[in-house]
């Protein structure tokens, strides 16, 4: 399957993948309304971890076997058959963190979104056609391709 | 320790906190520190004296919640003291040192390009259209004597000529005054486009050897990196006599950009001061010039044309059949706009000669002593436009050499801060934090999109001309007129004025 | 091919999944003593307080079943399993054949004799039934003690609590879950459950229960202590179903059924997973990978389950706790902490020789969780970055840097 792959060699540490992460994962999908009415400030699903001068977007790497998937109590994390990829139906999850103690990669952190917990982690931007944190990398430091056949 | 600056800063950040999102993308990009974060109440600040306003936080915001203001002048204001002056002399009267800055001479002396206006056929000669008829950028550098003699024929010191794609190539600006990054950029853009790059005086870094057959590699007064596998890898050796932005004086590349890296590259130890001498110590005449050209011709089993690179200064034409007769293949001069990336700012404002005249100067002097054929002249310092390399290639230029607008294309702004090291932009810097900013990837891209765009403009200057090929621009001066210049002026740069007919 | 699977809860419903991974066409059978689709079956403490309603509690849409072409006895037990002839009975008299089959049948509450204790006086947690049944008589204002302060225990109170039950947690231990929190940890959760009304008598069990004529309950404790209760939840652990092997020459029984690294018990075509293993610790996560792969397995793949250490999260009253393998030890272990009682924040490391053995984590939990569990699961030596593990921007990069690398391109 098609997956975001980080370039670390061009990542410059801005962060505005996590800014566009979460203005695609707002109901506004508009950037002031998202931050200054929504407050979704700080709930991105791609984190960008620093060891300068090394940074690096990290994010879900949709496992074949997602251990989130396996541990998620209420079946609210759900690996999509036909596209791989994992993602949550949100309101049916209570919030155990089950997922976060599962994920491999550190890709899933708790969250909250109007007062229902959310598990914070990439989706793949599913309805769009190339998630919002490749298409707003000014680096070029995200990448959306295939890498593996059938993965 | 000055504990007093009696300077206000030049700039001042302005966010617009309706707008600002607090993402600290700003925060993270400055590479002066003049974005500040503080963390326990939340809040953004900038330290103003900090500001170089190079725009990086400006771009990067992705809020568009930031304005740099250039602040009021910091005194009264005074035709006579301008507030370069004024900060200078206060800057200076707080360090003692002598005043250091980057990229080109900034000051408003007359840039000629813009005092001279080009030619279009109309009704007789009709003009070409370059998207339907073919039309020839393609140029040869290097020495096109003709042989006469069969002796001539079989002579086996005869350089071959060196085709480029576009008359523009990318200047000398060499690896550890640039990043890697930068470099890379440049290096993969020459030969995506089929022109050449300039290594400058650092040498070409192992990984780069790939693209060596674009490079232009210098040979510099501190011979740094040169070995004859570098030299034999080049496509054309050039030796650098100087340099636009800073005429009569060496170069000085400090010890922190002499990272592990550039220092293999350059065959020096690692954090030492990178020092070329003014002179090179075994040239002090046209004599000894014909010896480095000769030794390194016959290094290179005369494979490689030589270029030798001078600034434009008084004397330019001279000096240049000089080169000529001592067996340079190309002249590249490089006029008083050039840039650069550390210069003292009285060298780099007040030394030097327009390109424009020297262009002219040198063209006329070759002529005349019928050696004009023996050399390509490469004209370089401040080239803007492509209207400035049509208008530099019809005083009698072969080509062009970029640096600054190549920079601008890759991101630079014009900030001067190159020799801090601090480069935003990741460009003028071997921090790895900031250099990593430039994708050489998307570098490349923009450059050669740079070049396609101003070919593409010289071709519809061209056919406008009625010509059909660069060569036939070359010294066709028929095709310039000026506007608002002098008789000597008119008569130096040999056009006449507009209005005035064939 | 022809696979029955008994039970039909987060082992069955993965095996499922795993038989169809190779198998589109073989007929699978689930056989399911409960009256219900498969749920979360930790979702029934959130249900009983309402923050989930019927329509959330199935563990796989309603399609499921269908799309995967499964045919679900629902209310159905098995009650014998006769190897010889490859057949299960049902309690309906009914003889289902197999090829594969899946002994998928966790666990039921371990209720100890104790004096006077009938099913009638006490209430387990562990079904939906458990907790239908519960909701009837967790009415505000009323009285519950829970037998047991383990994870389903303070699930329960967490339930009752928040139902407006005073609730009295009851430990033989001398502190809360004591399988996951060390002395420290388990007095910081106790101080928070006190500070939410909680009451805990620790190093103390039930000895005898009876009912009094005004029909609320009378509870001895072993210290002498006695409680008057509206309800009592047993919740002391859970035990293997594994009546159905019991006496089956070649399978080995040890609380649970005893298996190989492919899942299979020992007789021909037969495997378990989830909490009808022996020594496989009662948890979700562990069931659901266990079932992917003896579903596999059964259908053809040759895959190994490597016992994973236990990890657990568990959340109640706003407290949140992950706990995963050794996260108690301390004598013989060097421990790293990082501690802020205020806060209610304890996390812990537990390391022997340089690899994680354990991990602790109360109300500070991130991201960070994760990468410790996989650390400690793939017994990654952490001195080179031992220092950085608790430090809050511990993360991928604090790995070695092949290593970082190498997971960022999976
Ligand atoms: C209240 C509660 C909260 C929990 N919270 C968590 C948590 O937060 N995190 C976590 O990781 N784990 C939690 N668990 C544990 C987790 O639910 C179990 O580990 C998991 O459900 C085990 O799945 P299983 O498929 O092995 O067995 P079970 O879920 O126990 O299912 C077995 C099924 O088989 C049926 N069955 C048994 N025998 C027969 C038979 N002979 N014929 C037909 N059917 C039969 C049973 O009725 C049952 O429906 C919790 C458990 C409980 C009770
Ligand atoms: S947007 Fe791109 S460059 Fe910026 S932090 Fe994210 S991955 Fe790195
Ligand atoms: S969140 Fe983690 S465990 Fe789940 S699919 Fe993504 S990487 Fe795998
Ligand atoms: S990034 Fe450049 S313009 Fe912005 S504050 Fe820093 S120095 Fe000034
Ligand atoms: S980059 Fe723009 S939005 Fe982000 S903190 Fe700076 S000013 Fe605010």
């Amino acid at each position: 399957m098609k997956k975001v792959y980080a370039r670390p060699a061009y990542c410059m540490n801005c962060h505005l993948c996590e800014v566009n992460c979460i203005v695609a994962h707002s109901r506004s999908r508009d950037l002031f309304r998202a931050y200054k009415r929504e407050n979704l400030r700080g709930t991105a699903r791609v984190i960008v971890e620093e060891r300068l001068p090394l940074s690096v977007a990290v994010q879900c790497r949709h496992c074949d076997d997602p251990r989130c998937v396996a541990g998620c109590i209420s079946g609210a994390m759900v690996k999509d058959p036909e596209t791989g990829i994992v993602y949550c139906q949100e309101d049916k999850c209570v919030g155990c963190w089950t997922c976060v103690a599962g994920c491999p990669y550190g890709a899933i952190r708790p969250g909250e979104k109007n007062g229902r917990p959310v598990p914070l982690k990439c989706d793949l931007c599913r309805e769009a056609d190339e998630p919002a944190c490749v298409a707003g990398c000014p680096n070029r430091a995200l990448v959306f391709e295939e890498r593996r056949a059938g993965a | 320790m000055p504990t007093l600056s009696l300077m206000p800063p030049e700039f001042r950040v302005a966010r617009d906190d309706n707008k600002c999102i607090k993402c600290l993308a700003c925060v993270r990009q400055c590479g002066f520190d003049a974005q500040q974060y503080d963390a326990e109440d939340d809040r953004l600040y900038a330290i103003d004296a900090n500001c170089v306003n190079c725009q990086r936080c400006v771009s990067i915001c992705p809020a568009g919640a930031l304005t740099i203001y250039k602040n009021p002048p910091p005194m009264r204001p005074n035709a006579h003291w301008t507030e370069g002056h004024l900060r200078n002399i206060v800057k200076q009267a707080e360090t003692g040192g002598v005043l250091l800055t980057g990229m080109g001479n900034d000051q408003p002396f007359p840039t000629y390009f813009d005092r001279l206006l080009l030619n279009a056929s109309q009704v007789t000669n009709p003009s070409i259209d370059p998207l339907r008829e073919p039309m020839e950028l393609r140029t040869y550098l290097g020495s096109r004597v003709e042989p006469v003699t069969l002796e001539e024929c079989r002579d086996k010191t005869r350089t071959p000529l060196v085709p480029i794609e576009t008359p523009i190539m990318f200047s000398a600006m060499s690896y550890g005054s640039i990043s890697h990054e930068a470099f890379a950029s440049l290096a993969r853009a020459a030969k995506a486009f089929g022109t050449l790059f300039n290594t400058g005086e650092g040498g070409l870094p192992e990984d780069l050897y790939e693209y060596a057959d674009h490079a232009v590699v210098q040979v510099a007064s501190g011979r740094f990196g040169v070995h004859a596998g570098y030299l034999n890898a080049g496509r054309v050796i050039e030796i650098k006599i100087g340099q636009g932005a800073k005429p009569g004086i060496g170069g000085h590349l400090p010890g922190e950009k002499i990272t592990a890296p550039v220092a293999e590259t350059r065959m020096i130890p690692e954090g030492t001061d990178a020092l070329s001498p003014a002179p090179h110590h075994d040239i002090y005449s046209i004599e000894d010039l014909k010896q480095l050209i000769f030794t390194l011709k016959e290094a290179t089993r005369y494979q490689k044309p030589v270029s030798v690179k001078i600034s434009a200064v008084h004397n330019v034409a001279a000096i240049a059949s000089g080169i000529a007769r001592a067996g340079a293949d190309i002249i590249a001069i490089d006029g008083f706009r050039g840039g650069t990336g550390a210069a003292p700012t009285m060298i780099r404002d007040h030394v030097g000669i327009p390109i424009e005249l020297a262009i002219a100067a040198v063209d006329q002097r070759l002529r005349e002593e019928g050696i004009r054929n023996r050399v390509s002249l490469v004209a370089a310092g401040g080239f803007r436009s492509s209207a400035d390399v049509v208008k530099a290639i019809a005083l009698g230029a072969d080509a062009v050499y970029i640096a600054t607008a190549a920079l601008i294309a890759l991101g630079c702004h014009l900030c001067q801060k190159c020799y801090t090291g601090k480069c935003s932009w990741g460009i003028a810097t071997q921090d790895p934090y900031r250099s990593r900013r430039l994708n050489p990837e998307i570098g490349a891209e923009r450059l050669y999109n740079l070049l396609r765009g101003w070919s593409h403009e010289i071709k519809e200057m061209l056919g406008g001309m009625g010509i059909n090929s660069i060569e036939s621009l070359r010294g066709n001066r028929l095709h310039l007129r000026g506007v608002g210049l002098n008789e000597v002026e008119l008569k130096l740069l040999g056009v006449k004025h507009a209005g005035e007919a064939m | 091919m022809n696979y029955v699977i008994i039970g039909n809860s987060v082992a069955a419903v993965n095996a499922v999944a795993g038989i169809r991974d190779y198998d589109r066409e073989g007929s699978i059978t689930i056989v399911s003593a409960e009256n219900y689709y498969a749920y979360g079956r930790p979702l029934i403490s959130y249900w009983l307080e309402k923050r989930v309603q019927d329509q959330d509690m199935p563990y796989r849409p309603q399609e499921f079943y269908a799309q995967n072409n499964v045919c679900v006895l629902l209310g159905r037990r098995a009650v014998k399993l006769d190897p010889e002839a490859c057949q299960v009975h049902l309690d309906n008299g009914e003889k289902l054949p197999y090829d594969r089959l899946l002994l998928a049948t966790g666990g039921r509450p371990f209720v100890p004799p104790i004096e006077g204790l009938t099913p009638a006086n006490y209430f387990t947690f562990i079904n939906y039934d458990d907790v239908r049944r519960l909701q009837a008589a967790a009415i505000p204002g009323r009285e519950a003690v829970i037998l047991g302060a383990g994870p389903t225990g303070l699930k329960a109170m967490e339930s009752l609590v928040q139902r407006g039950v005073k609730v009295t947690l009851v430990e033989l231990a001398d502190r809360l879950w004591a399988p996951a929190l060390d002395p420290e940890a388990g007095a910081l959760v106790a101080g928070f459950l006190q500070d939410n009304g909680v009451n805990l008598y620790l190093n103390d069990t039930l000895t005898s229960v009876y009912r009094e004529a005004d029909g609320r309950l009378h509870l001895e404790l072993k210290s002498g202590r006695e409680l008057q209760a509206d309800i009592l939840v047993m919740a002391i652990g859970v035990r293997p179903n594994v009546e159905l092997l019991e006496g089956l020459p070649g399978v080995t029984i040890n609380r649970g059924v005893v298996v190989g690294p492919d899942l299979g018990i020992g007789l021909p075509g037969i495997y378990a997973a989830g909490d009808v293993v022996a020594g496989s610790p009662p948890l979700l996560p562990h069931a659901a990978i266990q079932g992917k792969i003896a579903g596999r397995n059964m259908a053809g793949a040759r895959e190994t389950y490597l016992p994973l250490p236990p990890y657990n999260a568990l959340g109640f009253l706003g407290l949140h706790i992950i706990s995963i393998g050794n996260s108690v030890a301390n004598e013989g272990y060097e421990v790293l902490t990082e501690v802020d009682p205020a806060a209610l924040v304890y996390r812990k490391l537990v390391l022997k020789d340089n690899r994680l053995a354990g991990v602790l984590l109360i109300n500070k939990i991130d991201h960070r969780a994760g990468i410790y569990r996989q650390l400690l699961e793939e017994g990654l030596e952490v001195a080179p970055f031992k220092d950085a593990l608790l430090r809050p921007d511990f993360g991928l990069l604090s790995l070695p840097e092949t290593i970082w690398r190498q997971k960022l391109a999976e």
